[in-house]
């Protein structure tokens, strides 16, 4: 306990924490900022507004319809009546095919209305930024706690202190998690009430029920997943290396070889559902529950290959549940690694 | 002799290196240091001091060998004696923006010393003043101030010093030397490896020599010393040369200087003048030249080197 409140008190006492705590938290204020500037509530004027320009548009469609139609006919009547840069339609082409898809309905007025913030759906997608945001703070402070230690020799004090290894390393990682953890409730409960304070004022708080604060809350847990799993990585990685830089190259060097040198590179290969090797969109699956893709290789083989058919891509799915067992295999792995050599190296 | 605080028999570590291969830094090497002295540890750079240090610390690990702190073996009994053991190993750094109190406040809350102790340490070397200033404006001296203070926050039976002299000035040294005299006059055993041998000389009991992993020297310095004492003397005299021939011939061996000759492998001095005077030869100055710790200390590594 006492190990505990040291090192929480070191945590929070360093400056790389409290400058990176205080960049996160800048990046979320205009981000809120930009939310709050681009929502409008809506009321019966924008309402009036949106109804008259869905006529209009519907009005304009209709009159472009009809002319299509027109047109169509008479090319059925007489093909040579084609125009040079107008649609062309082949002998016996059905023209009463030609409609207008776009009928207003009550549903379709809001799409003509200015955006507003609806707390109903926003408020989920809006902390997953949150999330990134934390996991990458957690990420750098966890890599920093453990690697200025390394590097200045703190460690071998501490040691002085308490040779028993294992529980040192597990009470810095312990009180890390715990920082991280709180410092995580406090930034998204204030997120997510700086969102409904937004729509409040400048967009849709209603239909707040208990199910939507369910939901929240396991975005919210989803979350703090993502920021303890990020911090375990970094504080592990540096304590392997022996110092910060260890850990934040190691994320630099996969972000620029492997996110974007080998993303790129699977696709010109046309390697089958190339997103399921970025950690990424396990991240992003672990956030929305689900992340959906669309594998288009095999139509590019067959577009490669010269083959003509109509070829529909397949829509593949990420779940959770995969994201929770590669993220738990990884962080599993790392502690373990960690702990495993810091029990048995020379500390010199 | 007081019952050992220290022990330490055989001890062997090997650093094994992918590119420069295995390197033995201590090769069966024993040290005993008695309870309520200062003892010396002394060796010549890469000799293994840090090495040995740091695995009774239980920092690196040995190879072989057997160690016990205050009659506990370590490194198994090390969470048991620590409490009473302070070390500073290798100028130990701190993070720099935080203030000298701050980081003894959480060491001192880290190990369950009470807070008040902090006050104490800081006055007992010197930073009270400075206290509140961040570390990174500290000087050298400073910096090994505040090391040393960390060491002492625990009251330590036990004071393990590594090169503490390091950026002292004159006024720093003689500070550190009355610290650890009042330590041991409080019951407390310093063992203090240093590179600075006049101040070994001058405040140390005993003494360890240390090269190429292995003890050299050790005991009470005087013996240390006696034990090198190859009987030599200076002596002054009308005719130096006719002189060593004479000494010569007689047993001694004999080295001339500028305006004087060293002779040794003498026991009594009065055979020098016995001997010369029955030549006819009469000495204007005899002087026993006894060793000095920085001679025997070069005498001992270098024949441990060749």
């Amino acid at each position: 306990m006492r190990l505990l409140r040291a090192e929480l008190t070191r945590l929070f006492g360093r400056r790389f924490t409290k400058i990176m705590l205080a960049v996160v938290l800048l990046l979320l204020a205009i981000v809120a900022v930009g939310l709050a500037s681009t929502s409008h509530p809506h009321n019966a004027q924008t309402r009036a507004k949106a109804l008259a320009e869905m006529q209009r548009m519907h009005e304009q469609n209709s009159a472009e319809i009809a002319r299509v139609r027109a047109d169509c006919e008479a090319q059925q009547s007489d093909p040579s009546a084609a125009p040079a840069d107008g649609p062309k339609f082949p002998p016996g082409f059905d023209c009463s095919q030609i409609t207008d898809p776009f009928a207003p309905t009550e549903e379709n007025i809001a799409n003509f209305e200015p955006h507003q913030l609806v707390f109903r759906t926003d408020a989920d997608e809006s902390l997953m930024v949150v999330g990134f945001l934390l996991a990458l703070l957690a990420f750098a402070v966890g890599a920093s706690f453990v690697g200025a230690e390394w590097s200045s020799g703190g460690m071998m004090n501490l040691l002085l202190w308490r040779p028993r290894r294992v529980p040192l390393l597990l009470g810095k990682l312990t009180s890390l998690l715990l920082g991280m953890l709180v410092t995580g409730v406090v930034v998204t409960v204030a997120w997510v009430a700086g969102v409904y304070a937004i729509a409040a004022t400048r967009g849709d708080p209603h239909r707040v029920t208990r199910g939507l604060l369910t939901s929240i809350a396991l975005t919210d847990a989803r979350v703090l997943g993502l920021v303890l799993a990020a911090a375990v990585l970094g504080f592990c990685v540096a304590s392997l290396g022996r110092n910060t830089a260890t850990a934040l190259g190691l994320a630099v060097g996969y972000v620029v070889v492997f996110e974007v040198g080998a993303r790129i590179v699977l696709q010109l290969a046309a390697v089958p559902r190339p997103e399921r090797f970025f950690l990424s969109n396990y991240a992003l699956a672990w956030l929305a529950k689900t992340q959906s893709y669309f594998d288009d290789s095999s139509c590019r083989r067959a577009a490669a290959a010269g083959v003509n058919t109509n070829c529909e891509p397949v829509r593949w799915t990420l779940h959770m549940n995969q994201s929770a067992v590669l993220g738990a295999v990884l962080v599993g792995l790392a502690v373990v690694w960690a702990f495993t050599s810091f029990r048995r190296r020379d500390i010199t | 002799m007081s019952a050992a605080v220290v022990e330490i028999d055989g001890l062997v570590k090997t650093y094994r290196s992918r590119r420069r291969g295995p390197h033995r830094a201590l090769d069966g090497f024993d040290m005993q240091v008695a309870a309520g002295q200062v003892h010396g540890f002394l060796g010549p750079n890469g000799s293994g001091k840090t090495t040995t240090l740091r695995t009774l610390l239980g920092l690196v690990r040995a190879g072989a060998g057997r160690m016990t702190l205050f009659g506990q073996p370590v490194p198994h009994a090390l969470p048991a004696v620590i409490g009473r053991v302070g070390a500073i190993v290798e100028s130990p750094q701190f993070f720099p923006n935080f203030s000298g109190r701050r980081t003894l406040t959480l060491l001192a809350r880290t190990g369950g010393v009470p807070s008040r102790r902090v006050d104490e340490v800081l006055e007992i070397v010197g930073l009270t003043d400075r206290a509140g200033d961040r570390v990174k404006g500290y000087s050298l001296g400073m910096k090994q101030r505040l090391a040393v203070a960390s060491a002492l926050l625990k009251s330590p039976d036990l004071l393990i010093l590594d090169e503490p002299a390091n950026g002292l000035d004159p006024a720093g040294i003689r500070e550190m030397r009355d610290l650890m005299r009042g330590l041991v006059a409080s019951g407390a055993t310093v063992l203090l490896s240093s590179h600075i041998l006049s101040e070994i000389q001058l405040i140390c009991d005993s003494v360890t020599i240390i090269s190429r992993g292995r003890r050299v020297a050790a005991g009470p310095v005087a013996d240390v010393l006696a034990a090198q004492d190859k009987g030599e003397f200076r002596v002054r005299v009308g005719e130096a040369q006719r002189a060593a021939t004479v000494l010569g011939d007689a047993g001694a061996t004999v080295r001339a200087a500028e305006d004087h000759l060293m002779v040794s492998a003498v026991k009594d001095p009065a055979w020098i003048t016995e001997t010369l005077g029955g030549h006819g030869l009469w000495i204007s100055e005899l002087t026993p030249v006894a060793p000095d710790l920085e001679t025997v200390f070069l005498q001992l590594t270098e024949e441990a080197r060749s």
